[in-house]
């Protein structure tokens, strides 16, 4: 294990995300997006790391919105990684709260849904409520975020997902929903979930990470950084 | 210089104060121009000198807690600074080297003196930890306790003269230091998180550390003593019963220098929000003090500043011909600054009066001018280094539409609109990141390669492409409709929206253009921090001091130390009477 720095996180990743020149994302939201995640213990530097499969130069498009009422939207992301597109999305998701008091977005085919953490929390800040719910890909299991307006970290639900296919594996989906609203979602009870991480183990974690570094893998700094130096340029080269 | 330039400021300067949030400021236009932020000053407001009023009225207190330096000067130094609130140590190593190992730039691996500034106690496995890691710099890893970490090499001559001098019971010749003025140069002094260090975040809740750069001026100061208490115990080692300490008045002429690259000038561009809070801050204190009656100010005080900052001018050692030149030329300009007070004060006018005025001398002289000024007024400016932090986020309120964003584009981009980038000596550069320890440069376009990489430091293209796009959009859109189209725009869109809106906003310069100079961006952020004697020694990196002139700790006050220059020791008594 290592431990990092927040800075030094968000430096490496934004070098990373730089190297792969893609022609949309923000190299800075995305960085904090993965350390956001990181410092709550929700392994931020993983997700990114699998992120780097999904984000390649001849798949990313504009996204997709297949549908969209006052109330609803649905887009399709094509399989892409939601870090390009979120923060697009959801400015232009929450430009709709100013007419209507629930919004739904529905994002299909989307990747490396857990990423979407820090941009979520922002939203808090402005005085949005968020209810987000997704089936993980790898694991069997859904999840679901409380992030009521004003709150800085949301309430994590997590249950073993019933939904299985006919040879008893589970159906993976790669659809991520968040309902944004201008009134506050009542928290469920814990014990209607296998799993409960509060805001508050969330905040201690945080705290944790800010006063003591960000212990991570060894092996996953090393791939992150040897991913930051794509944009680096040998020294003296002349065309 | 630049008379073309200093009439267009003087048309402009008619309308360009205007009443910003119960202050007046100067139109960004005019502060914002590269050259006049290549031609700061120190300041009251400068981090070095909110650092040493801090230290003061908080009654900080600096002992050496060890010294095992060898005769040679080589081993380990602690000092333990005490705050109310904490201790620190500044642990420092002196190492070995050879003389063609010592070189300024990042990409170097060796250094005479490397340190660090620790939060609470050292213990013997901390101490072994830190022996470990802070001798090879971004090699080596450091825990969050440390929260400055740096390096310094020496001015071989002058510390070889002043040891040499001191052992024989000599004072040195000031000469010698006028040409420095400093015995340690830093390369680099890295905060807020760097290779494991503490994240400035921590910091904020730290009443001895919260304001930007602080903690890393604080172990600058401390390497200034430990760099005096170093020579005057080598003399002494060398030189026993004999050997004399150095004068106290060369003492406090000796600052730390500091080397800087280009490395600096990309923080200045992606950190718009601190560079406006900097800049903004300073624009209301003179915006302030320009409002002040002439009559009224200790005019005494300020005609000696200005005189003491001629003969700084006149002092400054610089290989750089058109330093030389300003340098000249400012002292000449101050004597007519100098002139026209008495105009100003007999006919009870306001130092907005005195300040247009000014602007028909060069940027040089106009900025010396200010620096002085705002020191006449403590009570104004002292309350202002409370708010030079920053949010550093960039956002745009919902429902924000295309023409709002075209307004703001028109009112305070301008000067990227018009730039036509089909020209290329308006793309002439591109910056990019070195394979050297990521050392950031500039190649030329179409010549030299690693133009696939470049850096998105280009502001002024990224506006004046959006504002092209944005023309053909329906201004009735949101920008919400517009950026899910468009994603590539976000981050510029975010910037514009976010820096439109700041009181000074963003630095107004295309940094891809031919004539673009680097060292106006490194002069800006240096003398934010307080640095002097500024000696470029090419368009790309400087040599400055900083806390030269800087009282001494044991005799610390919250007073002015503008301008620093070599104490009078024309009389041979007075080197006696300190032998």
């Amino acid at each position: 294990m290592i431990l990092v720095s927040h800075n030094e996180l968000v430096a490496v990743t934004s070098k990373a995300f730089s190297g792969l020149r893609l022609p949309y994302g923000e190299a800075d939201l995305i960085a904090n997006m993965v350390a956001d995640l990181e410092m709550v213990g929700l392994h931020g530097i993983k997700h990114f790391i699998t992120a780097l499969n999904y984000l390649n130069q001849t798949n990313v498009k504009p996204c997709n919105i297949t549908f969209e009422s006052d109330s609803e939207i649905n887009i399709d992301l094509n399989n892409e990684s939601i870090l390009c597109h979120l923060p697009t999305i959801l400015g232009y998701i929450s430009d709709k709260l100013l007419e209507n008091n629930n919004v739904k977005l529905n994002i299909e085919n989307c990747c490396n849904r857990w990423l979407a953490f820090g941009e979520l929390c922002k939203l808090s800040k402005d005085g949005i409520s968020i209810k987000t719910c997704w089936d993980d890909f790898f694991e069997p299991i859904t999840i679901k975020y409380l992030l009521n307006s004003g709150n800085k970290l949301p309430e994590i639900y997590i249950n073993n997902l019933m939904s299985r296919d006919n040879d008893g594996s589970f159906i993976a989906s790669r659809k991520l929903t968040i309902e944004l609203s201008n009134s506050t979602f009542s928290l469920p009870s814990a014990a209607d979930y296998q799993q409960h991480i509060s805001s508050a183990e969330l905040k201690r974690y945080q705290e944790d990470s800010w006063s003591n570094g960000i212990s991570i893998q060894l092996s996953d700094w090393e791939k992150l950084k040897e991913s930051s130096q794509a944009i680096l340029v040998p020294s003296g080269n002349v065309i | 210089m630049h008379r073309e330039n200093e009439q267009e400021m003087m048309s402009s300067m008619s309308d360009s104060y205007e009443h910003q949030s119960g202050v007046s400021m100067r139109d960004p236009a005019i502060v914002m121009d590269p050259r006049r932020l290549g031609a700061m000053h120190q300041t009251r407001l400068s981090f070095v000198r909110s650092l040493l009023r801090r230290m003061y009225h908080k009654e900080w207190q600096l002992n050496v807690a060890q010294w095992e330096i060898s005769s040679q000067g080589f081993g380990v130094a602690i000092y333990k600074l005490t705050t109310p609130n904490q201790d620190y140590h500044l642990v420092i190593f002196s190492n070995e080297m050879n003389d063609e190992d010592r070189i300024d730039r990042v990409i170097a691996e060796k250094w005479d003196i490397t340190f660090a500034l620790v939060i609470g106690e050292i213990d013997e496995n901390l101490l072994k930890q830190l022996q470990n890691n802070v001798p090879l710099q971004e090699a080596g890893r450091n825990s969050t306790q440390v929260i400055v970490l740096a390096r310094a090499n020496k001015s071989v001559r002058v510390f070889e003269h002043l040891v040499s001098s001191l052992a024989a019971g000599k004072q040195p010749d000031t000469a010698v230091l006028a040409q420095v003025g400093y015995i340690l140069r830093t390369t680099a002094v890295y905060g807020n998180g760097k290779f494991g260090i503490a994240d400035f975040e921590i910091l904020q809740n730290n009443p001895d550390f919260d304001l930007s750069f602080s903690a890393q001026m604080c172990a600058v100061y401390i390497l200034r003593q430990f760099s005096l208490d170093w020579v005057n115990d080598l003399a002494k080692q060398l030189g026993g019963e004999q050997a004399v300490e150095l004068d106290i008045g060369l003492q406090r002429y000796l600052g730390v220098g500091n080397a800087t690259g280009l490395g600096m000038a990309p923080y200045l561009i992606n950190h718009p929000r601190i560079v406006d809070q900097w800049l903004s801050q300073r624009e209301k204190v003179i915006g302030l003090i320009s409002q002040k009656e002439a009559q009224e100010a200790d005019s005494r005080l300020l005609l000696n500043l200005l005189q003491r900052a001629r003969t700084h001018l006149e002092q400054v050692v610089t290989i750089d011909e058109y330093q030389q030149q300003l340098n000249y030329q400012a002292v000449l300009d101050l004597s007519e600054m100098i002139k026209f007070i008495d105009y100003t004060k007999n006919q009870k006018l306001k130092w907005e009066r005195q300040i247009q005025y000014n602007q028909r001398f060069n940027l040089e002289s106009q900025e010396v001018f200010l620096a002085c000024l705002i020191e006449c007024y403590p009570e104004v400016v002292d309350p202002f280094e409370e708010s030079m932090n920053a949010d550093e986020s960039l956002s745009i309120p919902r429902g924000t539409c295309i023409r709002q964003m075209l307004e703001v584009l028109k009112s305070r981009y301008l000067w990227a609109i018009e730039i036509d980038f089909s020209q290329d000596e308006n793309k002439y550069w591109f910056w990019y990141r070195s394979e050297d320890k990521e050392e950031p440069r500039l190649g030329v376009r179409g010549i030299e390669a690693g133009e696939d990489k470049e850096l998105p430091l280009d502001v002024a293209r990224q506006v004046n492409q959006l504002y092209q796009v944005l023309i053909t959009e329906p201004d009735t859109s949101t920008l919400a409709e517009f950026l899910l189209a468009s994603p590539q725009y976000a981050g510029i869109v975010r910037r514009v929206w976010t820096l439109g809106h700041c009181h000074m906003g963003d630095i107004q310069m295309n940094v891809l253009a031919k004539q673009a100079l680097p060292m106006n961006l490194l002069r800006c952020k240096l003398s934010m921090f307080g640095a002097t004697k500024f000696d470029p020694r090419s368009d790309r990196w400087v040599r400055v001091t900083l806390f030269q002139g800087a009282p001494l700790m044991n005799e610390i006050h919250p007073n002015e130390w503008l301008f620093p220059i070599l104490p009078d020791f024309s009389s041979k008594s007075h080197v006696e009477k300190h032998a």
